[in-house]
């Protein structure tokens, strides 16, 4: 299988051989911000220098208003050298870091295993077991939102990477309100299907910009993983383009499906980000393009609108 | 009219025995439709099926009180074990008529098998046997026959669901379809013809699915020059609405002379 992004221009190419639709290109600039992540090589009061995954090094200015996040609100001491940063730019469009999330993880997916207070999570067939530490002092706060923490429940906290472990620290099932991913049809077969739900992020080991969609055909190349009958999605496959746009900020952008989003389907919150989401989670992005689209890392989700265009 | 009400229900019951049965014991094209989720086996599958076609053949041939209360045994049986998965919230299908529905069990059901358990019980001391009933059956007792037909349809989840169906289908975008209906809808269709020649595979290099179409495409060569050509199939299945096109390889600028198909060509 190619990687995603070839994958997507491929189809894309191919299907515009058979439709004729009028080409677009998805070019690094239809992106609102670009999101950068990387290594702390150094920070000061004023810069901080990141090793991005090529080998590059980035460095970005600072201001007082620059906010930084490490279990919270957290101060310059954070931002230690070997520490894995991600990085929102300003509105502006320079380079400054608006942002800062220092070390962050997400683990979603079913308890498999619990010995004390470490959860082994079945994060899904693309995602493998992971394994979260949930402190004494977090488990109360980790149970208001997951009451059963026991095998068989679904799991979804956002915590700190220490090494290989990962600390769980607060729980990210925004609302406890069942919400159905079934979505009605549009009126008429020319017009593009609309979602509107809920978006969430999950950690690509590629740092691609992305998003996991839970209908993904499980015939042929689909790239589907058997989310069931029950998500009442349309129907698409690995590299098919989403709309996406997030009503909280008013920023959008086209997005290629890299992923299954199997876990996305099994969740039935809704998210209060700004007001509450009409539906479910339709969308999983990754975590740079979740940043880029204005979402916070912290806070977990945003509320969506997802476009699929006919041919 | 009580007794006659009583009298219809003896060959009713043996009719429902014997379809039930009949529809386990046929396979499906995967195979028989297991009865109830946690009894997977097909042993017992065809037990169920074996018992469900003596004891409708029984209730024709003979007026046992014996074979009577076999019956209000088995619907009463049937009963506690539907309530028993619906209580369990399963969705699985209770595989109670076989291939006929795979439709997930529900509270319909369980009033369906408490009727039936009730018609046992009201027809266990009626004298003669279901074949002569039918035998001797009049208009009035023709027309009880087909009302309670129709209340046993009306009670089932399958047709029920079919209706539904019918009322609200389900769009394009949202069928689960297999591959093998895509390949029914290509293979007679004029696209697939025009191209067949050119096609250096049998097999799809690729294969994915947007909405309601899937995308199909075959290594082939044209004028001695690898290109690949793509299929367009609509998923509900009309081979007259499949559209094909030749993809060239994107890195050549131009063609160098006029033979050969119109070259279709991406920017991307």
């Amino acid at each position: 299988m190619l990687p995603s992004r070839d994958l997507m221009h491929r189809r894309r190419r191919l299907r515009q051989v058979v439709f004729s639709d009028p080409p677009h290109r998805l070019d690094d600039d239809s992106w609102p911000r670009r999101a950068i992540e990387g290594v702390i090589v150094d920070a000061s009061p004023h810069v901080i220098v990141l090793a991005r995954a090529d080998g590059s090094e980035v460095r970005l200015p600072m201001s007082a208003t620059t906010s930084i996040w490490y279990d919270g609100k957290a101060e310059l001491a954070e931002l230690r050298p070997g520490r894995r940063a991600v990085v929102r730019p300003t509105d502006a469009g320079g380079l400054a870091a608006e942002r800062i999330w220092v070390d962050v993880a997400r683990v979603t997916g079913v308890i498999t295993g619990r010995v004390g207070n470490r959860f082994d999570v079945d994060a899904g067939p693309h995602r493998g077991q992971l394994t979260v530490t949930v402190p004494d002092d977090a488990l109360r706060r980790v149970q208001v939102r997951h009451p059963r923490l026991e095998p068989g429940a679904l799991f979804d906290v956002i915590g700190i990477r220490r090494g290989r472990e990962i600390l769980g620290l607060r729980p990210l099932r925004s609302s406890p309100q069942p919400a159905p991913h079934a979505v009605a049809p549009p009126p008429r077969r020319t017009t593009p299907w609309v979602l509107r739900g809920t978006a969430t992020w999950f950690e690509d080991p590629d740092g691609g910009r992305g998003a996991a969609y839970p209908a993904l055909d499980p015939h042929g190349h689909g790239g589907g993983c058997g989310a069931g009958p029950g998500v009442r999605l349309p129907y698409l496959s690995l590299g098919s383009e989403l709309w996406v746009r997030n009503e909280c900020t008013g920023q959008e952008a086209r997005v290629p499906i890299i992923e299954c989003g199997c876990m996305a389907a099994r969740f039935c919150d809704r998210c209060v980000r700004c007001g509450t989401s009409p539906r479910g989670r339709v969308v999983e992005l990754s975590r740079s393009a979740f940043v880029d689209l204005g979402g916070d890392l912290d806070a977990g989700c945003f509320n969506v609108t997802v476009r699929v265009d006919r041919p | 009219m009580t007794e006659l009400f009583r009298e219809v229900q003896i060959p009713f019951l043996a009719v429902v025995l014997l379809v039930a049965g009949a529809m386990k014991a046929l396979p499906r094209g995967d195979g028989r439709v297991p009865v109830m989720g946690r009894y997977r086996g097909e042993a017992f599958t065809l037990t169920v099926a074996a018992a469900e076609v003596v004891l409708g053949t029984l209730l024709l041939t003979t007026p046992l009180l014996v074979v009577r209360l076999a019956g209000v045994v088995f619907f009463a049986t049937a009963t506690a074990v539907v309530a028993d998965l619906v209580r369990r919230g399963s969705e699985e299908a209770c595989g109670c008529f076989g291939r006929l529905g795979t439709t997930p069990v529900g509270r319909l059901g369980v009033i369906r098998a408490a009727v039936l358990t009730a018609m046992a019980v009201v027809s266990a001391g009626v004298p003669g046997t279901g074949a002569a009933i039918l035998g001797t059956a009049g208009d009035r007792s023709l027309a009880l026959f087909a009302v309670d037909c129709m209340v046993f349809l009306a009670l089932s989840p399958e047709v029920v669901a079919a209706v539904a169906r019918i009322r609200h289908p389900v769009p394009c975008e949202l069928r689960d379809v297999p591959l093998e209906a895509t390949y029914a809808a290509l293979r007679p269709s004029t696209a697939w013809r025009a191209h067949a020649a050119s096609l250096t595979s049998t097999e799809p290099s690729d294969v994915w699915r947007e909405l309601c179409h899937r995308y199909l495409v075959y290594p082939a060569e044209v004028d001695g020059r690898s290109v690949e050509v793509v299929f367009a199939v609509p998923v509900d299945g009309r081979p007259s609405a499949v559209r094909a096109g030749v993809a060239w390889d994107p890195g050549w600028e131009r063609q160098d002379d006029d033979s050969g198909p119109q070259r279709v060509h991406s920017s991307v």
